[in-house]
């Protein structure tokens, strides 16, 4: 009696080798009559049908697991979207941001030294008094001097969020920030009480006081510059307006040195 | 005969895992990349009139460098002042070592208060900087000015190093 290989799938008998594969040398397990004499089977008259094989129930095979494909087929979508959308949403976002965020050219507008003037949307009434030069003070950089300047700042009835204020001095070319009061009162709180907050311009409250620049010694020309933020809805600056005052110096003393 | 049969699961399973970090690590890529177009966004620039010429060696410079004084108005159309300090722009040579040319100033670290000039919101005014080179690494005498924005920078002109 002749077997398949479950290996090569040639037929072969088992009895000749043991149930070895001659073709390819696979064990096969084989029903005992295959291993019986030969002799019956030769000694009976060949028929045309093919005879009836046995053979050994094939391994098996385990399928691929289908919750991994799954989620593999899952995570790929991701990947894919992630990649396809990712690009068009910085692309978008970039662009969305540099139209809200972009600021036109300031308008510029002057005002005269000790004399008041409206200021912002609600025309608050700002009053920019004496220049003092107050020179190289300790812990100020070489070769840069202090100069303060008087401002008064009306009462206003209505709080406003649609706006904020800045303030600039300008000396020769260049835009100077105000020195923030948090920053005097480190090494100068007797100015520091003294001293204006930009942010005062903004609020509603009465408020008078100097503020501090820090600027090159010797530059010529100071201007201080308001600068009235129009905020939209998101709070981004729509618009610019500044408002130059030409300032005439004098000099000035402070108790510290 | 079970374990060969099992290598097409784990396979798969390993592709999944795959398949899930690559996901991940494009979904933190994609969000810092949006988070930078947004904050690249906040920053609107420009320039003109860009120069540039040999100066001698500051009193603060070294002598192993070449010195340079570029020059150029900035418009700043941001939401935000524009800080002109050496760390605002960038010079990027087009061949050679990235960092052959570099921006520097007399900083003082001992000083308390230090000059801070700006360009407000909507203004323009004029920028001076001095250029430190260095020849040795120097590959090309034409370099890339940038706005140091933090996403890669915002090209402002290109300047060629005098001879």
């Amino acid at each position: 009696m002749k077997i398949l290989c479950s290996n090569c799938g040639l037929r072969y008998d088992p009895a000749v080798n043991n149930g070895i594969c001659p073709h390819c040398g696979r064990y096969n397990e084989a029903p005992p009559e295959a291993f019986a004499p030969q002799a019956e089977e030769e000694a009976e008259p060949r028929c045309d049908a093919d005879p009836e094989l046995w053979a050994p129930p094939a391994p098996v095979r385990r399928r691929v697991s289908r919750a991994a494909l799954a989620l593999f087929i899952l995570f790929l979508a991701v990947f894919a979207v992630e990649c396809a959308v990712f690009p068009l949403a910085a692309r978008a976002a970039r662009a969305g941001q540099a139209q809200a965020a972009y600021v036109p050219q300031a308008a510029a507008e002057s005002a005269a030294q000790n004399e008041a003037f409206a200021f912002g949307p609600a025309g608050r009434q700002v009053l920019v008094g004496q220049a003092q030069r107050l020179g190289s003070i300790r812990g100020t950089e070489e070769g840069a001097e202090v100069l303060r300047v008087w401002c008064e700042v009306d009462k206003e009835q209505d709080y406003r969020s649609d706006w904020a204020a800045d303030t600039f001095l300008q000396a020769g070319d260049v835009y100077y920030p105000a020195i923030q009061t948090y920053d005097l009162e480190q090494f100068y709180p007797e100015l520091a009480a003294e001293a204006l907050d930009p942010y005062a311009f903004q609020s509603v409250s009465m408020d008078e006081g100097w503020l501090y620049f820090l600027v090159p010694e010797g530059a010529a020309g100071h201007t201080l510059w308001l600068q009235c933020q129009t905020l939209d809805r998101d709070y981004n600056i729509s618009e610019a307006a500044m408002t130059g005052i030409d300032l005439t110096v004098t000099e000035g003393s402070v108790s510290v040195e | 005969m079970n374990r060969q049969n099992s290598r097409p699961g784990l396979l798969m399973w390993a592709l999944a895992a795959l398949a899930l970090a690559a996901a991940v690590a494009r979904f933190a890529a994609g969000m810092s990349g949006l988070d930078n177009a947004r904050y690249a966004g906040d920053w609107n620039v420009s320039t003109d009139q860009m120069s540039v010429q040999t100066i001698d060696t500051p009193e603060w410079g070294e002598t192993f460098y070449d010195y340079y004084l570029v020059s150029f108005r900035l418009t700043n159309h941001s939401q935000r002042p524009v800080d002109l300090d050496e760390y605002t722009f960038e010079a990027v040579p087009q061949k050679g070592d990235e960092w052959a040319a570099r921006f520097d100033s007399d900083w003082d670290s001992e000083a308390a208060y230090t000059l801070r000039p700006q360009v407000p919101q909507g203004c323009t005014a004029p920028v001076s900087m001095v250029l430190r080179v260095d020849p040795e690494e120097l590959g090309s005498s034409t370099l890339d000015i940038l706005f140091e924005d933090y996403a890669g920078g915002i090209l402002l002109g290109q300047i060629t190093l005098p001879g």
